[in-house]
């Protein structure tokens, strides 16, 4: 029986709640009593869900009318909904870890135009133009506007240091 | 007391200086509450500066105003990108994006815009009716009744599971179990934070509510392509007709306005409770008491016009324990109270026999901020709904950008980037697998608010708690709400099987 996304997500939140369950085990039972209260009935949820999930498994497919099937050909064309999830949250982990290594300041431009010229296929003219709009408003805004101190990010802040030295 | 009344309008309409610094205050408040994660919380603290050697009024008039409108301006984001200003602001995601992506962006900017100023107005006005009678109310709640308020959210969670029942609870307990992470109130511990300090105050709302609902949504639209919009532009209307439409809709659902209004203001009076848990609450009632709820999560203007309400209506409210007992009725009203302070208003019961003329003027900022809010708003609400139908790809990076913005500006920790990056995954796979994200809301709001209260409960009068005069009331409502849900399931699934 193969294993779909449906029943390895719901496999991933009974985990999530059979660790939370085990940890709390570890606390005095005054701090444990609520965890336990609602991370139980979570569980007996939980695997009733996969029961649900596994019984559906064994049913044979909906048979899928012409719009379905012509969506699922155009999807095999353009690559797999998994790839394209990878590839998306690849650039979402890859904003966060550059804005916590390098900054808001260095991160944003270069996540914008990268982001619009090479996913999105725009032409660089473009790319360049939204990425320095978007940056100064974002600028002026928090920066000059708000002076709000923005994360400075380890690398930038560790070579500036460097750099005075 | 009728004569102070009009006197004060007449003048805060008529003194240029005044309606100068209400205008400021709007349009300060309108801009914060647009950015994810600023907020009037912010605004307040960062005005604090300007309003040092003010007088009294024009001070006052200028941080409330700004902070009376935070709340409506961070729907727009909420409904157009599925990304909420403020934790309060995360119930109308539910169905204000679905209606954004059903084309009908402009028709839900009306219906939550109109239902902000409406309630902010109704809220000002439920705070002048209760000056009398505030006293034996703000005494009679006590943490007994947090608690089964608290448990009467929770119970909402079985109308939004929808069909999927078993999804919608586990979901819901998730949502509580991380309401658990933090210092244990009790004994000290804390617990699922291990060393790591960011924890030890509990999980930062904004950035779960942007983790859960705003990251998942942009990653979809990525993987989908196209606009937000699934109608094409020539099919959606974004006349100001359809603005008008969605700001019919509050006064067709006029009772449900009133209710919701009612909610907001007595959860904003009851300090503690807070703005999110108003805007669950009121969702969950919403729900509940429609005739057709599985439309909620596709697209139901009621959804839109609830919350959005309780969450402006709450302002009125909270500002009444402020003023006259100098309790805050949430965090924005605590900083306010420092600012109040420091303009030398000196809140306490005296306030009403002493400076009568300032507890009017700062009920109708309330209501004209509002209103002032709501119509610049609309003013300009078709335009900004027209970004629904720009390419997705386009705007993929700077709502992202935002969400990380959110994350960080909310508790000012880089941590909770690496929280948004791993919650994300989760509300993505519940967004991919059809796992109802409402219950998760309603779960981490007000778990912690039902742990902390059920303690203090417990401590002060042991399980007798539950006989106190108004706990009784409480558990009636919610042993109502469990059985109209069965009721409500059982008609479903005769619905079903007979078609």
């Amino acid at each position: 029986m193969p294993l779909n996304g449906r029943i390895c997500f719901t496999l991933i939140m009974l985990s999530i709640f059979a660790t939370m369950i085990g940890i709390a085990l570890g606390y005095p039972p005054p701090a444990r009593f609520l965890p336990l209260v609602i991370g139980i009935p979570g569980i007996v949820l939980t695997v009733s869900q996969l029961v649900v999930d596994l019984r559906e498994l064994r049913q044979p497919p909906p048979v899928r009318d012409a719009s379905e099937e012509r969506d699922a050909h155009q999807s095999s064309r353009t690559g797999s909904v998994l790839k394209r999830e990878i590839v998306l949250f690849a650039y979402f982990f890859a904003l966060v870890a550059g804005v916590i290594l390098f900054g808001f300041w260095l991160t944003i431009p270069v996540f914008i135009i990268v982001f619009l010229g090479l996913h999105e296929r725009e032409s660089w003219r473009f790319a360049m133009s939204l990425t320095i709009a978007g940056t100064a408003v974002l600028y002026l805004v928090f920066d000059r506007m708000l002076s709000i101190i923005l994360h400075e990010g380890f690398i930038t802040a560790a070579a500036r240091e460097w750099l005075a030295q | 007391m009728i004569e102070t009344m009009f006197s004060t309008l007449g003048e805060l309409v008529s003194t240029p200086r005044l309606l100068w610094l209400m205008g400021l205050g709007a349009a300060i408040g309108i801009f914060l509450g647009a950015v994810p994660g600023l907020g009037g919380k912010l605004g307040i603290a960062l005005l604090i500066p300007f309003v040092f050697g003010m007088d009294m009024i024009g001070g006052a008039v200028l941080l409330l105003s700004m902070h009376a409108v935070t709340g409506t301006s961070g729907q727009i984001s909420a409904i157009l990108f599925g990304v909420p200003g403020t934790g309060d602001d995360a119930a109308t995601i539910i169905d204000g994006y679905p209606m954004a992506k059903n084309g009908e962006a402009g028709r839900a900017l009306g219906a939550s815009l109109v239902a902000s100023g409406v309630g902010g107005v109704i809220g000002a006005f439920i705070f002048a009716a209760l000056i009398p009678v505030l006293e034996p109310l703000v005494l009679s709640f006590s943490p007994a009744e947090f608690f089964l308020l608290a448990l009467l959210g929770i119970t909402f969670i079985a109308f939004l599971s929808g069909s999927s029942i078993f999804k919608g609870i586990s979901v819901g307990l998730f949502g509580m179990m991380l309401a658990f992470v933090g210092m244990d109130p009790q004994t000290g511990i804390a617990r699922y934070s291990g060393d790591y300090l960011f924890l030890w105050d509990g999980l930062s709302l904004i950035t779960v509510i942007l983790a859960i609902f705003a990251v998942p949504e942009m990653i979809a639209l990525g993987v989908q392509g196209g606009s937000i919009s699934t109608v094409s532009m020539s099919v959606a209307k974004y006349r100001y007709r359809e603005l008008l439409n969605g700001s019919l809709d509050v006064f067709r659902h006029r009772w449900l306005v009133l209710r919701t209004s009612i909610i907001g203001a007595v959860i904003g009076i009851i300090p503690g409770l807070g703005g999110s848990a108003a805007a669950w609450l009121c969702y969950g009632h919403a729900v509940q008491s429609s005739k057709t709820p599985e439309r909620f999560g596709k697209g139901a203007v009621e959804d839109v016009i609830a919350p959005e309400t309780a969450t402006n209506s709450k302002e009125g409210g909270s500002l009444l324990p402020t003023l006259f007992f100098g309790i805050p009725g949430s965090s924005g009203m605590a900083i306010m109270l420092g600012a109040f302070l420091i303009l030398g208003i000196q809140p306490g019961p005296t306030l009403i026999s002493n400076h009568l003329d300032l507890v009017w003027i700062l009920i109708w900022t309330l209501v004209v901020a509002n209103v002032v809010a709501v119509i610049a708003l609309l003013a300009i609400a078709r335009w900004v709904a027209l970004l629904t139908f720009i390419r997705g790809g386009r705007l993929i990076p700077f709502v992202l950008i935002l969400c990380v913005l959110g994350a960080f500006l909310g508790e000012g920790r880089w941590e909770n980037l690496v929280l948004l990056a791993f919650l994300s995954l989760i509300g993505y796979g519940l967004l991919r697998f059809d796992w109802p994200r409402a219950p998760f809301a309603i779960g981490i709001v007000l778990g912690g608010i039902a742990e902390n209260s059920l303690h203090k409960a417990l401590a002060l009068w042991g399980l007798e708690f539950f006989l106190r005069p108004l706990s009784l009331v409480l558990i009636v409502l919610i042993a109502l709400t469990i059985g109209w849900a069965i009721y409500r399931g059982r008609q479903r699934h005769r619905g079903s099987r007979a078609a």
